[in-house]
This record gives C-alpha cells, sequence and structure tokens, in this order.
C-alpha cells in the first residue's frame, strides 16, 4: 500500500508536470499547423509524430542520448541546475512528455482545423488583432478537441514505461513510477501489489475515456 | 460624391472575375445570379481575398493598389460586415459578440456601447442570449450591431436575408435602411432577390457571370432589374409584333383588291 501512494504521487506529479509542457507545445504546435503553412511544415508534423510510432525504448535511447551528461544539452541542464537531468523525477517528465506529446497535438491540430475559418475572416472585419483571433475565437470553438487531447496525453503520460524506464531508470521513491512499480512488483512475485496498481491505473484510464467521449459529443 | 472606388480582376481555376465600379453614399445592391462574383468580389473589397489586379478605394484611403504592392490589413479597413449565415461566435454572448468589435474605451465602456447597438436594431432583450437560442431573424439583428461597432465607412451585407422568412425580411430591409442613412454609410448589399433589389436600392449593379454589367441609379433601376436579356426578348418580340401587323395588313390589302367569291360577297 506504501508503495502504491508512493508511486502514486510520483506518478500524478510527473504526468501532471508533461502535460502542462505538453499543452504549450502542442496546443501552439497545433495551432501553427493547422492554419499556418510554411517550407517544411508537413516534414515537421511527421518528426513530431514520430514518437507514436517508435518503440519505446527507442525514442527512451534517444532522448537519453540527447540529454545524457555528455551531451550539450545534459551538460547545459548540469550547470544550471546542479545536477544531471537523466535518471531524475525531472528526466521522466521530459520523457512522459516527449512520448505523450503527439497525442495532445493530433488531436488539436485536427480540431483545429475543422473551426470554420469564416468565424475568423468574421473576426478580423471585427477589428481583432491575429493573437485575438486564436485566443477568443480559434481556439475556444475548438476547446472540446483540445481538451480531448490534453485527456489522451495526460493518459499517455501516467502510462508511459518504456521511455520513463530508459531516460529516468528505476529508482524507487525517485523514477519508479506506476507501471514501472507494476513490472518491478511482477519480477519480485509481489501479485497483489501488481494487481492494485494495475486497478488504479485501469480506472484512470477508463475515466480519461469517458471524459473525451463526452468532449467529444458537447457542442462547440 | 463618390465614396468607393473599386476595379479588380482575380481569377479562381476556371472563374475569372472583372468589377468595376462606384458605389456613392447610401446603399448599392449587387443583383444577378448565383456564382456572379458577387460575394467574390464583397470580400476582395474586405480584404479576406486579395485582388489578382486592381485598385480599391474608400474616401480617400487606398486599400488595394496591385501596381504599389499596396494592401490594407481586413483589420484595418474600418468596414463592417453581415454574413448570410450572420457568423455569431456561438460560445460569445449577443452582448459580447458586439462589444468585441468595439474599438474604443474600457471594457465597461465598450459593452455599455453594445447594449444601445443593440437597442438601435431593437435587440436590446437579446443581450445575455447565445446566438443558437436566437431565430434566424435575431440573429441578423445582432450582426448589423455588430457590423456597426467598429464605426465603419462601409458596411457589407452579403445576402443577409436571404434564409429568412418575408415579414422578417421586410422589417429587417427597413431596419438596414434606416441604420444607412442615420450613420450616413456607403453600403453594399448582395442579392439575388429581384424585390428585395427594387426595395433597397439607390443604386443598382448588374452583375453577369464573371463580370459588372451594368449600373443604373433612381429610374432606372427598375429596368436594369430586368436585365439586358429579358430587354433583348421585349424587344424582339415587339418587333415580330410590328412584322406581324405589316402582314396582317398586307394581306388584308389583297384580300380587298381581289374580285370577290360570289357565294361570300354581300355586295351584291
Amino acid at each position: 500500500m506504501v508503495l502504491a501512494a508512493g508511486a502514486l504521487e510520483l506518478s500524478l506529479r510527473v504526468a501532471l508536470c508533461a502535460t502542462v509542457l505538453t499543452t504549450v507545445f502542442g496546443v501552439g504546435g497545433a495551432y501553427m499547423l493547422a492554419r499556418h503553412t510554411f517550407p517544411g511544415s508537413r516534414a515537421l508534423e511527421s518528426i513530431a509524430t514520430l514518437p507514436i510510432v517508435l518503440p519505446p525504448s527507442v525514442l527512451g535511447y534517444y532522448l537519453l542520448v540527447v540529454l545524457g551528461a555528455r551531451s550539450p544539452i545534459g551538460d547545459a541542464y548540469e550547470s544550471v541546475f546542479g545536477g544531471p537531468l537523466v535518471f531524475t523525477w525531472q528526466g521522466a517528465v521530459v520523457a512522459a512528455a516527449v512520448a505523450s506529446f503527439p497525442f495532445c497535438l493530433r488531436t488539436a491540430r485536427s480540431a483545429i482545423s475543422e473551426v470554420d475559418v469564416r468565424y475568423e475572416h468574421a473576426a478580423r472585419t471585427m477589428g481583432l488583432k491575429e493573437w485575438r483571433i486564436a485566443a477568443q475565437v480559434t481556439l475556444p470553438l475548438a476547446r472540446n478537441g483540445i481538451f480531448a487531447g490534453i485527456a489522451l496525453a495526460f493518459a499517455r503520460a501516467l502510462g508511459d514505461f518504456g521511455t520513463t524506464l530508459l531516460v529516468a531508470g528505476n529508482i524507487p521513491g525517485q523514477t519508479q513510477t506506476m507501471p514501472i512499480a507494476i513490472y518491478d512488483a511482477v519480477q519480485a512475485g509481489r501479485d497483489s501489489d501488481a494487481l492494485e496498481l494495475a486497478l488504479i491505473l485501469s480506472v484512470v484510464a477508463l475515466a480519461v475515456l469517458v471524459a473525451v467521449s463526452m468532449l467529444e459529443r458537447r457542442p462547440a | 460624391m463618390t465614396h468607393l472606388r473599386v476595379d479588380i480582376q482575380r481569377t479562381l481555376g476556371e472563374f475569372e472575375l472583372h468589377a468595376t465600379f462606384q458605389a456613392d453614399r447610401g446603399i448599392t445592391v449587387l443583383f444577378g445570379p448565383s456564382g456572379a462574383g458577387k460575394s467574390m468580389t464583397m470580400s476582395i473589397i474586405a480584404g479576406i481575398l486579395r485582388p489578382g489586379h486592381g485598385q480599391i478605394a474608400l474616401g480617400d484611403r487606398t486599400l488595394d493598389d496591385t501596381d504599389q504592392r499596396l494592401h490594407v490589413a481586413t483589420r484595418d479597413r474600418r468596414l463592417g460586415y453581415v454574413f448570410q449565415d450572420a457568423l455569431l461566435l456561438p460560445h460569445r454572448t449577443a452582448l459580447d459578440n458586439v462589444a468585441m468589435a468595439v474599438r474604443t474605451g474600457t471594457r465597461s465602456e465598450r459593452r455599455a456601447q453594445a447594449a444601445r447597438l443593440l437597442a438601435d436594431v431593437g435587440a436590446e432583450d437579446l443581450a445575455r442570449a447565445r446566438p443558437r437560442r436566437l431565430s434566424g431573424g435575431e440573429r441578423q439583428r445582432v450582426a448589423l450591431a455588430r457590423a456597426l461597432a467598429g464605426e465603419p465607412e462601409l458596411l457589407l451585407l452579403d445576402e443577409p436575408f436571404s434564409a429568412l422568412d418575408l415579414p422578417t425580411r421586410h422589417k429587417l430591409r427597413a431596419l438596414v435602411r434606416r441604420l444607412v442613412s442615420d450613420n450616413r454609410l456607403t453600403a453594399l448589399f448582395v442579392t439575388h432577390d429581384h424585390d428585395e433589389a427594387l426595395e433597397l436600392a439607390d443604386a443598382l449593379l448588374r452583375y453577369e457571370p464573371g463580370r459588372t454589367l451594368h449600373s443604373a441609379h433612381g429610374n432606372d433601376i427598375a429596368s436594369a432589374l430586368r436585365g439586358p436579356r429579358q430587354t433583348e426578348t421585349v424587344t424582339a418580340l415587339r418587333a415580330q409584333c410590328d412584322e406581324l401587323a405589316t402582314e396582317n395588313e398586307q394581306l388584308r390589302a389583297q384580300l380587298d383588291s381581289r374580285t370577290p367569291h360570289p357565294r361570300l360577297s354581300t355586295r351584291r
């Protein structure tokens, strides 16, 4: 039970922080891709979607190489924060964010693309600046799809196993999120712990699914 | 005084638009069949579409001049646009929709101005309603208030009442007339409804597919509405009538000069 509570607290902290990152970059990126075409925008979208199709361990390995202590980014992080990024809970946040980002991006992008551009034309004739049109017209009209995307990304971040394991390791109380704790419990033959964790994650996943389907049926 | 000058060309796929006209204060009706390019003209004047070639000037301001690569952004054109399906923001109340378009003042001043505008179009009771709760006519009233909120010099109305029932249309036409005259606006009104054109037009601009054909003022509006094709038909029919009458007379003359048939003759 103590194990479950610790893993749940850590998992929620990691998933919520990852979801904040995902929301900022995912929704911002979705708006850019849906409303502006620029050279390389299609290639950028494909690369951003890559984490969906890449095996989690491959993604984790790449992140480990890019963020590790010997990499420029890892080095910069260490000189600013005084410690490495990999094998910390903050590293788990980055892993979960990268793995879940495309779910938010794709769902939000398709919701924004479906907003009738004539509302934006009307807003321009009303004298609104482009940032106000995005904030007060386009994004509110796409909000159901955007919230659905954020919910999916949260569920994905909460359930991430392979990427997190490679980037953050399996340190109980520090980087051992719930999916990793389940693996650990099964390996050690602690079946009741595994069952308890699995049920908690299943309930969360089910709640997200219900929320997403309710959002999709709600009028804009 | 000419207020709006338009001389534009634009190609979109197979369709080619040439529109050349001037409009004074008052209502200029753009009349013609669907697909003639009336709405496209409106979009170009609003700056939503760019002209392929040409100029648009409003008063002493140039809005578009392709030779000088000049294009004023839609939001700086100071125009009001009423769309066929209103396009009120569904997630905002009627009052919010109008207040968002008021350009100056604090938040409370903008809302007060929006309330005045709603009262002016007879929609003061609808201030707190969301657009989906409004009838088509009510939506267009709110859309009119919103279009006037930016104190525009030019009002564009693109078939605003075509989806409404006749009594509502009559009321809203009278409202548009009053608003245009009270605010001394130049208004372009797109319609393909003959009666609507006749009721509203101070000037009329007739469209044939892809081009402006004919503009008319005052007493010429009614005949311009009949259009060149109808005028041609009438002229042709008149000529045919004249021909038949001449033929008739000739036959009668021939008949008279002939020796009468004994049995039909009444003279003997």
